[in-house]
């Protein structure tokens, strides 16, 4: 049987510094700590119980709720940006960090860290429909945001640079981006780029 | 009186399915969790009581402990890649989060989470040179180019000549030994200078 959430799990995010947030499987807030609550401006007492996208505007609840269902079902950590209404009626920019909580091998609930959004792009933050991408772009887009130039792909994947540079067209097209830059700042804002937990020590290769 | 941390601190850390470890505010670690213990090969046992650069190479060690620093003394979220050895003595490369624990105005530990890490090109070891030292406007115009602005861009954001931004661009990718945009991206994410800011309190009325 799943263990509810409960107070053992709210000591430490109460001692984190960024604003923090416990969810249960369907998104309904458990918890907030005192950092999340000076950035919302909602209490912990006024959003318990009330469903993760309740705070945000209608146009970004859809993208909000399947990444976060990424993190339900798939136990992986996501990291996306997205807007929300505070408390006082303004609309703000958040870079949110989802982080699955387990029992055993089930999920129980995901940890949510808020982080303030850098610059931010007008008109770009928020979730628009998420690109579907082939595993071949995911692949590619992952090492040009490491800084790997064309060359240097075609030769770690051993295809040759026109094959790259088509992945990249359609990649581009894909994110509705003209640059390798503006791909790569898009894809983080949606959460394309979110690190995978470091997996287990490999032994041989 | 500063509070130490206990056994309840470490139930959410044991709860998380990404690889966690909780610090004391002096660098030394208190626990990590299993994905953690899986990931390095070193069981909590062995790693309770060592400091925080550990399994980290000697070449790497000064950078990580400046990171863990930012966090536990000035308590800033810390975000950026390092590299460690493995029980079995293999360098792997991961993004580490370092995230300030307080009580009241107090930092009394960091939360560090693990993620995958990208190798870099050539293979040059990450985050494990000296620290480049950005000016306030080489910062600014970093910021604006990871969220994919132009040149002309950024010269009317900032009421600056495309000329002034292309000298700024030209010392930033000199600081950063970067030769294009992309690398400066990418190396700026691995030294933790694009970390983001907390999100500070609701703005009310301005």
């Amino acid at each position: 049987m799943r263990r509810p959430l409960n107070e053992r799990d709210f000591w430490l995010v109460d001692s984190l510094g960024v604003p923090s947030t416990i969810h249960d499987l369907s998104g309904r807030f458990v918890h907030m700590n005192a950092a999340a609550e000076q950035a919302s401006g909602f209490t912990n007492a006024q959003l318990r119980g009330h469903e993760l996208t309740d705070r945000l505007p209608a146009e970004s609840r859809d993208a909000v709720l399947a990444v976060f269902r990424r993190a339900v079902e798939q136990g992986e950590p996501t990291d996306f940006e997205t807007i929300f209404v505070d408390g006082s009626g303004e609309t703000r920019g958040a870079r949110v960090q989802q982080l699955p909580l387990r029992d055993g091998d089930e999920i129980i609930g995901v940890l949510s860290l808020a982080f303030g959004v850098r610059a931010v792009h007008s008109g770009s933050i928020g979730l628009q429909p998420l690109p579907q991408l082939t595993a071949r772009q995911h692949e590619v887009l992952e090492l040009i945001a490491a800084g790997h130039s064309t060359s240097e792909i075609a030769r770690g994947l051993t295809l040759s640079t026109e094959t790259i540079r088509n992945h990249l067209r359609n990649l581009f097209k894909a994110l509705n981006a003209h640059s390798r830059i503006e791909a790569i700042a898009a894809a983080q804002r949606l959460g394309l780029l979110a690190s995978p937990g470091l997996g287990p020590q490999v032994d041989d290769d | 009186m500063r509070r130490a941390l206990e056994e309840r601190d470490f139930w959410l850390v044991d709860s998380l399915v990404v690889p966690a470890a909780l610090y004391d505010a002096e660098g030394y670690c208190l626990r990590i969790n299993a994905p953690a213990e899986l990931a390095s090969g070193v069981s909590n046992a062995q790693l309770a009581g060592q400091y925080v650069t550990h399994l980290v190479p000697p070449e790497g060690r000064a950078s990580v402990e400046a990171q863990f620093r930012r966090a536990a003394v000035d308590g800033e979220p810390t975000d950026f890649e390092t590299a460690f050895e493995d029980a079995s003595g293999r360098r792997r490369f991961t993004r580490a989060q370092h995230l300030p624990l307080r009580e009241g105005d107090e930092i009394v530990g960091v939360l560090i989470l693990a993620f995958e890490g990208h190798r870099p090109p050539g293979d040059e070891l990450v985050g494990l040179r000296p620290h480049p030292v950005l000016t306030g406007r080489q910062q600014e115009i970093l910021e604006l180019i990871a969220s994919g602005r132009s040149t002309a861009e950024i010269a009317s954001e900032l009421t600056l000549s495309r000329e002034t931004i292309r000298n700024h661009l030209r010392n930033l990718f000199k600081e950063l030994r970067v030769h294009n945009r992309v690398e400066a991206i990418a190396a700026a994410q691995r030294l933790g200078l694009l970390a983001p800011p907390v999100l500070g309190p609701q703005q009310g009325e301005e």
